[in-house]
């Protein structure tokens, strides 16, 4: 009898939970249908927002170079945060712990005092003309950190016999690598490019110091678009862009991610 | 011990095709923006409208040879027929990048004084520190003749820029507020005076809604006691404190562009440029709510201007474009677009009645405004107001 009690306190509070979570986007992705310009109160359902936003070539070239940008970044600072991670966990050598703890600075430091570094850093130091180049380093410089610590936090629970067991075997290094080491870590491969994407897509902050002319990503105009933007219904349809290529982009990597499960 | 559940080879080849295919519809999709075909000098000027001039030859040639305009504005709020119409006409593709707050790009401006835009749309404040900065560009008012012959010479002379040199101003936004007229009767006594705001809590009963910007709210205050916004006299700002102070209780909320809040019809009275909100209330139905007051002690004026800053590479573009947008069609557009007050002498005639109803303050209103200068936004009348904004916003 107790014992049902508590299974049911525990499925309210999941459910509560569930709803905190997710009752905002649900309202907004059900009031992006409302024919109501300003969604105070429910009129009739329509579809004409979705094809306003589709229609409206500023909107969509937004979305483009968000989603350019966003792709770009995942890859890259994928690959160097799992390396980086990688060789900060095998590798012994002087400064190791030192570094460690400072790639930890991009991540702590307020966003907009980094931006305005780093926009300093390319205009007046490096002499960069600001574009996607300086979007993507700088989106990069600020996630790779991620993967890092994801490949970190998921090296100290595998078993390194077996790397070791490949080399004994007669398997070079490079070898190692492929067959055993990136399989290994591919949950963490695929956790930290699930956490960089939508982190890179949604980046306000770093993006509006180090864009450069026709840059402007669905973040940027969405913000300016608050301003004078008579259409809130239109800026729901948006942000609902902004939670469903995220999460496309997560189910995405997680089908990847089946392709090749580990159990212990 | 990792052992592998499955045995079919990671599709990694496949993860990448789709990475590549992302890659491939974003590069072909970037021509979509290329703009029409360019057109020779003279065919420009056979096109030209009765009642405009052309720009000279020199501008036209090199605006025309720069191929793209880079445009510094906000999103969503001219009508896009302006720059579409300017991309087709003259087959100069306009690359628009959008901005969240004035201050903000302000900052990006001070932080890269390259910043390589041909047009930015922006403030007395921000055209202040340009030029302190040495960042803008003269205008060659031989390079704008419609804006020369159509805009009114009083705006010419205007305070926020002696000598008429480094801008050229699009639209003119009055800081005033409006009231709800479902919940507030216009005929209070105490309207359209600065009066029914700060001292008619009892009607509105806490439902107020000020500006979420230091100046701007202060500077109206200052208005309310009869003094000039841009007032930095201790004894009269402490009294715009004491002022703002007595009334933060009837303060809903502090925030610049309360939609939500307007339309949900919580807010009976806000304060804000009044054009923005009659425009919102003609989307609630037939019947405006809504109804603007224009204090008779005044109020903040906000002129919007295009001001062409040094990073930019393609500036006789912007010249080039601004001749255009005073074209009397274009610049009706526009004003029928936004709904705000202009210094344009030839186009009430092109106006909507609901344009005019929205834009136009009484007669002879503008001069009992003022716009925000150098001494409230610098040095010690910054420092004053920050106080009392602290203070306000505790």
């Amino acid at each position: 009898m107790k014992s049902l009690r508590t299974d049911r306190l525990l499925l309210v509070l999941v459910v509560g939970g569930y709803l905190l979570l997710w009752g905002p986007i649900i309202v907004l992705g059900i009031f992006s249908f409302n024919s109501s310009a300003f969604g105070v109160k429910w009129e009739s359902l329509t579809a004409k927002w979705y094809v306003e936003l589709f229609q409206t070539s500023a909107i969509m070239d937004s979305v483009v170079r968000s989603l350019l940008i966003a792709s770009v970044t995942t890859m890259v600072a994928t690959g160097i945060g799992t390396i980086a991670g990688y060789g900060l966990f095998k590798y012994k050598f002087a400064g190791r712990r030192f570094l460690r703890l400072s790639i930890l600075l991009p991540i702590t430091v307020p966003y907009v005092i980094m931006a305005g570094a780093l926009l300093v850093y390319f205009t007046q130091i490096i002499h960069v003309p600001l574009g996607y180049p300086t979007i993507i380093i700088a989106h990069i410089s600020f996630s790779a950190p991620l993967a890092v610590f994801v490949t970190l936090g998921r090296m100290q629970r595998i078993d390194w016999s077996l790397e070791e067991a490949s080399i004994d075997l007669g398997a070079d290094r490079l070898t190692t690598w492929r067959k055993v080491t990136i399989p290994l870590l591919l949950p963490a491969i695929f956790a930290s490019a699930v956490l960089i994407f939508p982190w890179s897509f949604n980046d306000f902050t770093i993006t509006y110091f180090v864009a450069g002319v026709g840059t402007t990503t669905l973040p940027l105009y969405l913000y300016s678009m608050l301003q004078y933007s008579l259409k809130p219904v239109l800026i729901n349809a948006i942000s609902l862009i902004f939670i469903i290529t995220p999460t496309i982009g997560i189910l995405v990597l997680s089908y990847f991610q089946r392709e090749k499960q580990f159990t212990r | 011990m990792f052992t592998y559940l499955e045995k079919k080879p990671m599709r990694w080849s496949l993860f990448a095709s789709g990475l590549i295919l992302i890659f491939a519809f974003v590069i072909a999709a970037s021509p979509c923006l290329a703009a029409g075909q360019l057109k020779t000098y003279e065919e420009y000027v056979a096109s030209i409208p009765k009642g405009c001039e052309p720009v000279p030859r020199e501008c036209f040639e090199q605006a025309v040879k720069g191929k793209t305009f880079a445009m510094y504005d906000w999103a969503a709020w001219w009508p896009e027929e302006l720059y579409k119409g300017f991309e087709n006409l003259f087959g100069i593709k306009i690359v628009r990048d959008n901005y969240p707050d004035i201050d903000e790009a302000l900052a990006k401006f001070r932080l890269n004084p390259k910043t390589p835009y041909d047009y930015w749309l922006t403030n007395p404040k921000s055209l202040h520190y340009m030029k302190e900065w040495n960042q803008l560009e003269m205008v060659n008012h031989d390079w704008i003749p419609n804006v020369n012959r159509y805009l009114a010479e009083d705006v010419k002379q205007a305070s926020w820029d002696p000598g008429y040199k480094y801008c050229v101003l699009t639209t003119l936004g009055y800081d005033a507020y409006v009231v709800n007229t479902n919940f507030i009767d216009k005929k209070d006594p105490r309207m359209p005076s600065w009066k029914f705001v700060f001292e008619g809590g009892d009607v509105y009963k806490g439902k107020l809604v000020m500006r979420n910007e230091m100046n701007r709210v202060i500077g109206n205050t200052l208005k309310y006691l009869g003094y000039s916004l841009n007032s930095t006299d201790p004894a009269e700002l402490k009294a715009a404190e004491e002022a703002l102070l007595k009334l933060k209780p009837n303060i809903m909320s502090f925030d610049s562009w309360p939609k939500r809040a307007v339309m949900a019809q919580e807010v009976w009275v806000v304060e804000g440029v009044v054009h923005d909100y009659l425009a919102l209330g003609s989307l609630i139905g037939p019947k405006n709510p809504f109804y603007p007051a224009y204090p008779p002690e005044g109020c903040l004026l906000s002129p919007m201007l295009v001001v062409i800053p040094k990073g930019g590479n393609n500036p006789a573009a912007c010249h080039l474009f601004l001749n255009y947008l005073y074209r009397p069609e274009n610049f009706a557009t526009l004003i029928n677009g936004v709904a705000y007050g202009h210094g344009h002498i030839q186009i009430e005639d092109l106006l909507t009645e609901q344009a005019k109803i929205w834009m136009t303050p009484p007669e002879g209103y503008r001069q009992k405004c003022e716009v925000l200068m150098p001494p409230a936004f610098t040095g010690e009348g910054e420092k004053m107001r920050a106080s009392i904004w602290e203070k306000l916003k505790k």
